[in-house]
C-alpha cells in the first residue's frame, strides 16, 4: 500500500488527468494542494482517491480559513512561506483550530522557490527552516506535521526535529533531496552502534527514518517509489520501517490506520 | 582530578543521596543546579566538594537574582528556557552582573526534551541555539560562558563558537552527544593538516577540543568518563588537553586551579 502525501493540483489543471497522472496500482490514495477549487473539485469526484489540503500563504493565511477548509471537507492543511516565521505566535490561532479539527498540516520547509512577485516583499527562506516545528510540536502536542523536502538544506535540523517530536514527520520530495550524495545520507541517517564511541560500527537510525512519510510532489508514483526503495535497499530498511514510510504513517495521521489495515 | 560541571538536584532530592549519585575516587568538585535550595544545602554543608550555580528559567530570569545567589554563596548561574533567546539584549543586565561577579553560566543549549506542561507555550530550541552565545561572548569577555550538550544537534555551530571566543566552552553530556558515530566526530573535530588543501590529510584541531569540559548531566560521573576516554583515545588527544577538559578549563573558570595543582 501508498499514500502520497504530496500532490499538487494547479488552477490549469484537468483533475481527471491529474488523477491519471498520480495513478499507481498500490496506491491508496493522493494527498492534493494547490488550487483549493480543484482540489476541493478531486475529493468530491474521487472521494475514495484524493485527500484535500487546504493551502495557506502568504496573501491568505487568517485562521477562520481553518474552519472554512474543514466545513469544505478538507482533511489538513498545507502552509507555505508566510510573512512571519513559521513559529511565530501569530500563528498559533490556526495550529490550535487544525489541532482541534485533527487536521494534519503539512509546512513547506527548507528553501523556498523564488517566484515573481517577491520584489520588495519579506519572504525568506529562514522564516521555513525545520527547526521552526520545534516551538509548533511542543505548543500544540495533538496536532500532526510534516515538514516537506526534509528542511532542505537544513536536513539535519529535520532529522532531529523528527527524533525528537513523536507528531513531526518529513517526506523527502524534491530534486534537491533526492539528488544528496550517498555520503550525505550516511551522515544524516546514521548512528553509533554503541554509545559512548564503545564502538566505531554505524548503523541506521531508525528513529530517524521511521518518520518519513511518501510524496512524490510534480513526479508520478512510480518515480518517486524508485528513489525510496533504492533508499530502503541501500540502508537497508527495516519491513516495518518502509511499511511506515509508504502508508503507515499518514494512515495515522487521518486515523484510518485499522481500516487500511483490515483491507 | 574531576570537575563536574552539570549535575542537578531536584526538590525531593536528598543531598547525601545525590552526592553519593555523583561521587567518583577522582572527582574534586561538583557543579549542582536545580532547586535553588537544595543546592545551598549542599554548598553549604560541603564546600570542598559542592559548587551551586544559581537557577534561571522562563518562570525566574530577573537580573537581581543574581546579585541574590552571588550574596548566597553561590558561584555560578545556570540558564535554561528562558522567554526571548538567549542573545536578547534584555538579558545584558544578568550577563553584566554575572560578569562583575565573576560567574560562569552554564547554558541549557540545543534541543530541550518535551514536557507536558508546554501546550499553547513559546520554548523553542532556536532561542537556545549555541550560535546565540556568539553576541553574549564579544559584549561581555569577562564572562566565562559554557553551553551545554554541544548544541544538540547545532555541533557545528557550537563548534564553531567554542573556537572562536576564548570565553565559550561547551560539555559533552545529554542524551545524543555520546550516541554519535565516529564519522560525525570526525566531520566536527578534525581539520586540515596544512593550509590551502597543499595536503589532504587531516590533524585533531586542538584548538577546538581544548574548549570541552566534563559534565554528566542525569548519569554517574564513570558513565560519562567512559564516554569521554572512549573520545580521547580514539582520536589521541594528548594529556594536556584531556587534564584541560577534566579539570584544568573549569578550575580556571572558578578561580581554583592554583589551589587544585597545589594537591
Amino acid at each position: 500500500m501508498i499514500i502520497n502525501v504530496h500532490g499538487h493540483i494547479r488552477t490549469a489543471d484537468d483533475v481527471d488527468a491529474q488523477m491519471e497522472h498520480y495513478h499507481h496500482p498500490d496506491l491508496v490514495h493522493t494527498w492534493f494542494a494547490g488550487d483549493n477549487a480543484k482540489v476541493k473539485e478531486a475529493f468530491t469526484k474521487y472521494a475514495d482517491k484524493a485527500v484535500g489540503l487546504g493551502v495557506l500563504t502568504e496573501e491568505a493565511w487568517h485562521p477562520r480559513l481553518i474552519d472554512q477548509y474543514h466545513d469544505e471537507g478538507f482533511k489538513g492543511v498545507k502552509i507555505f512561506a508566510l510573512p512571519e516565521a513559521f513559529d511565530s505566535p501569530t500563528y498559533y490561532p490556526i495550529y490550535e483550530k487544525a489541532e482541534r479539527y485533527e487536521m494534519p498540516i503539512m509546512f513547506h520547509t527548507g528553501f523556498f522557490e523564488l517566484r515573481p512577485g517577491q520584489e520588495r516583499g519579506v519572504i525568506s527562506s529562514l522564516k521555513t527552516r525545520p527547526g521552526c516545528l520545534d516551538a509548533i510540536a511542543r505548543a500544540f502536542p495533538d496536532l500532526f506535521i510534516i515538514g516537506a523536502h526534509l528542511g532542505i538544506p537544513w536536513c539535519e535540523e529535520a532529522c532531529y526535529m523528527a527524533v525528537h517530536h513523536k507528531n513531526i514527520y518529513f517526506d523527502l520530495q524534491g530534486h534537491p533531496v533526492r539528488s544528496l550524495p550517498y555520503s550525505r545520507l550516511k551522515h544524516l541517517f546514521m548512528t553509533s552502534k554503541q554509545w559512548g564511541l564503545r564502538s566505531l560500527d554505524e548503523v541506521v537510525n531508525e528513529r530517524i527514518v521511521s518518520k518519513f512519510v511518501f510524496g512524490t510532489g510534480n513526479f508520478r508514483v512510480a518515480e518517486a517509489l524508485e528513489y525510496h526503495e533504492k533508499l530502503f535497499d541501500t540502508f537497508d530498511f527495516s519491513q516495518e520501517v518502509r511499511e511506515k514510510i509508504l502508508w503507515r504513517n499518514a494512515a495515522v495521521m487521518l486515523g484510518i490506520e485499522k481500516e487500511l489495515e483490515a483491507k | 582530578m574531576i570537575i563536574n560541571i552539570h549535575a542537578h538536584i531536584h526538590a525531593s532530592d536528598d543531598v547525601d543521596a545525590k552526592l553519593e549519585h555523583y561521587d567518583h575516587p577522582d572527582l574534586v568538585r561538583t557543579c549542582l543546579s536545580g532547586d535553588n535550595e537544595k543546592v545551598k544545602e549542599a554548598f553549604t554543608r560541603y564546600p570542598d566538594k559542592v559548587i551551586g550555580l544559581g537557577f534561571l528559567s522562563r518562570e525566574a530570569s530577573h537580573p537581581r537574582l543574581v546579585d541574590r545567589y552571588h550574596e548566597e554563596g553561590f558561584q555560578g548561574l545556570k540558564m535554561i528556557d528562558l522567554p526571548e533567546a538567549y542573545d536578547s539584549p534584555i538579558y545584558y543586565p544578568i550577563y553584566e552582573k554575572a560578569e562583575k561577579y565573576k560567574m560562569p553560566i552554564l547554558f541549557h543549549t540545543g534541543h530541550l526534551a518535551v514536557r507536558e506542561n508546554q501546550r499553547r507555550g513559546v520554548t523553542s530550541h532556536l532561542k537556545m541555539r549555541p550560535g546565540c552565545l556568539d553576541a553574549i561572548a564579544r559584549a561581555f569577555p569577562g564572562l566565562y560562558l559554557i553551553g551545554a550538550h554541544l548544541g544538540n544537534p547545532w555541533y557545528e555551530e557550537a563548534c564553531g563558537v567554542a573556537f572562536k571566543h576564548k570565553n565559550v566552552y561547551f560539555d559533552l553530556c545529554g542524551g545524543t552527544v555520546h550516541l554519535l558515530p565516529y564519522s560525525r566526530f570526525k566531520h566536527l573535530f578534525m581539520t586540515s593538516k596544512e593550509g590551502n588543501l597543499r595536503s589532504l590529510d587531516e590533524v585533531l584541531d586542538e584548538r577546538l577540543v581544548s574548549k570541552f569540559v566534563f559534565g554528566t548531566d542525569g548519569p554517574a560521573v564513570a558513565h560519562l568518563l567512559e564516554f569521554y576516554e572512549n573520545l580521547f583515545d580514539i582520536f589521541d588527544f594528548r594529556p594536556e588537553i584531556r587534564e584541560k577538559i577534566l579539570w584544568r578549563n573549569l578550575a580556571m573558570m572558578f578561580g581554583i586551579e592554583k589551589e587544585l595543582e597545589a594537591k
